[in-house]
């Protein structure tokens, strides 16, 4: 018997950003640090310690595991906000600054789909924590939101039962992206400049001015 | 976690390591300690904190008798730094590198890779590339500052240029080590005369390893020690296996892999930078010692001076032309390993060799 391939909830949003950045992690198991996931790693080494706090009306929840059978989706969620009336609110920490629409939305999504599940509600609203503006920010769970994870949960369980690296995107979003240098997007999305470099490889060299 | 956002002040360089910095020890009696997140190290008969911060070291090579407390050697191990153990003399013998790295795809391709023998002999043709184009443009450069010899040197460089020709036309692996091996040795005898004649350190006789019987083998072999440190280094940090190699055939203990990636590193970084230490006359007789038996080896103070050097090199930028932009000499073999395994994945069609 075959497991169920799980996703990763933090795949989903690297995915969204990028499916070969996902594919980079997910099948070749790289990472590279720079100095915006350094600042996240910090940032979580604070939210990740497993633990609860109460304030009036109000108790949260740190680094919850959490998990989707049907979606096959697990992960762990930053804060969970457990209030008085029955609300339950995840709180996904970003150290960068908030993008509306933007990828961390299908990871706080996934974590909303993943507690309804868990806790037997309905999560209307989460919130997505900025480290940089130091700000919360409201997500909506709306349909359209949830259909993007169903859709990215497919298209990323599809990567993990491969064996191929999604192709590099090679535009703007590598320049800022960590991975750049293992993933190489530049050079291998000009194949043929590559194929004029291989045909020199067999021509003796012009003599080189350089100071070698 | 993601790279979505970066509010950086100082955007940094897309694609670019930060290089750190390589701590050699190379003090007889000397002892690594871990203090905290530092290094502490001991020298025996010397008084005063040595004291280096872990964060500024990616890498330690001890040489000769150094002793790596294990509480350093563990940290050392979970942070992915690695240890290297040289002799005195300067020949690799065995790296600390903590857990293998995950990438479990990429290193069943390599086999796959290596299964396959026309896969392999292909690979195999683009490290015999770099290594012949590179040292023949060390012989180019030579010819253009040699006092002596300018048209045995050219010649040299003309039989290797031919021998470039032929690295298409070899049918297997045997042929395609034969056209390097001749073409190795033509690249010695024209080396001998990129050497300044009044050199006290006495001739070079021609490529001797196991162990140099003369000075200037002594130092070509402890250079060659270093280059293969960071190969090994640099395949491993990239998730290959370093001892399976594809112009190199498998033995157990010899890391195959780590000697390919550094055939086109010989010339360029180990053999300039001998030269130019003897040329300068920065290393001299006096710099090296005659083991009881016949082995020649650099002395304390000559490896020094080796190491100096070597460390500079290493923060030298070279360009790279598949990359459009300049590589510090250290990040060059990983900057070559990552071009392998994209083509042991199956991106790229066949491996690229770095060319000066």
């Amino acid at each position: 018997m075959t497991e169920e391939i799980q996703v990763p909830l933090s795949a989903l949003e690297h995915y969204d950003y990028c499916p070969r950045q996902a594919g980079l992690i997910l099948l070749e198991s790289s990472y590279a640090d720079d100095a915006s996931t350094v600042r996240g790693n910090l940032l979580h080494q604070r939210v990740h310690e497993p633990g609860e706090e109460t304030r009036p009306g109000v108790r949260v929840l740190r680094a919850l595991p959490v998990w989707h059978d049907e979606l096959g989706l697990n992960g762990v969620c930053d804060a969970v906000e457990l209030h008085d009336d029955g609300n339950v609110v995840p709180i996904e920490y970003k150290a960068g600054s908030y993008v509306k629409g933007g990828p961390a939305d299908v990871q706080l999504a996934a974590q909303a789909i993943c507690l309804e599940a868990r806790f037997a509600t309905r999560i209307a609203q989460g919130y997505i924590y900025s480290g940089a503006d130091r700000r919360r920010h409201a997500v909506p769970v709306d349909d359209i939101l949830r259909r993007r994870v169903v859709a990215i949960s497919e298209e990323v369980r599809a990567v993990l039962t491969g064996t191929v690296l999604p192709g590099p995107v090679a535009d703007a979003r590598c320049r800022r992206c960590s991975m750049n240098e293992l993933c190489m997007p530049k050079l291998l999305a000009n194949q043929k400049r590559y194929a004029n470099e291989l045909a020199r490889r067999f021509r003796p060299a012009a003599e080189s001015s350089g100071d070698d | 976690m993601n790279s979505l956002v970066d509010s950086d002040p100082q955007p940094k360089v897309p694609g670019m390591t930060e290089l750190l910095n390589t701590l050699y020890v190379q003090t007889q009696g000397a002892s690594l300690f871990l203090e905290g997140d530092s290094i502490r190290i001991v020298i025996p008969e010397h008084t005063g904190r040595n004291i280096v911060p872990l964060r500024r070291i990616q890498e330690i090579v001890a040489f000769g008798n150094v002793n790596v407390s294990n509480p350093l050697l563990t940290r050392c191990a979970a942070d992915a730094r690695s240890v290297t153990w040289m002799s005195a003399g300067g020949r690799f013998l065995n790296r600390l590198d903590g857990p293998t790295r995950g990438n479990v795809l990429l290193r069943h391709a390599q086999h796959l890779h290596h299964a396959n023998a026309r896969a392999t002999l292909e690979t195999a043709r683009g490290f015999v590339a770099g290594k012949l184009q590179n040292s023949r443009q060390i012989l180019l450069k030579g010819a253009r500052d040699a006092q002596r010899g300018q048209d045995e040197i050219r010649a040299k460089a003309e039989n290797i240029a031919e021998a470039i020709i032929a690295i298409p036309e070899a049918g297997d692996l045997d042929v395609l080590r034969g056209i390097e091996g001749e073409a190795s040795r033509r690249y010695f005898e024209g080396f001998r005369f990129l050497l300044r004649r009044d050199l006290d350190v006495g001739a070079f006789p021609s490529r001797i390893r196991r162990p140099p019987t003369d000075p200037i083998n002594a130092l070509l072999s402890f250079f060659y020690g270093l280059t293969r440190s960071i190969a090994q280094g640099a395949a491993e940090q990239v998730g290959l296996d370093p001892y399976i190699g594809f112009l190199h055939g498998l033995r157990p203990a010899k890391p195959a892999l780590a000697l390919d990636l550094m055939e086109e590193l010989r010339a360029p970084i180990a053999d300039r930078l001998a030269l130019t230490l003897l040329n300068r006359r920065q290393l001299t007789a006096e710099h090296f010692e005659t083991l009881p038996g016949g082995a020649v080896q650099l002395t304390e103070p000559g490896r020094t001076i080796a190491l100096t050097a070597w460390r500079e090199a290493m923060t030298k930028e070279r360009p790279h032309r598949l990359h459009g932009r300049r590589i510090p000499t250290a990040l060059l073999p990983a900057v070559q390993a990552r071009i392998l395994a994209r083509h042991i994945r199956g991106e790229l069609p066949d491996y690229m060799p770095w060319m000066i």
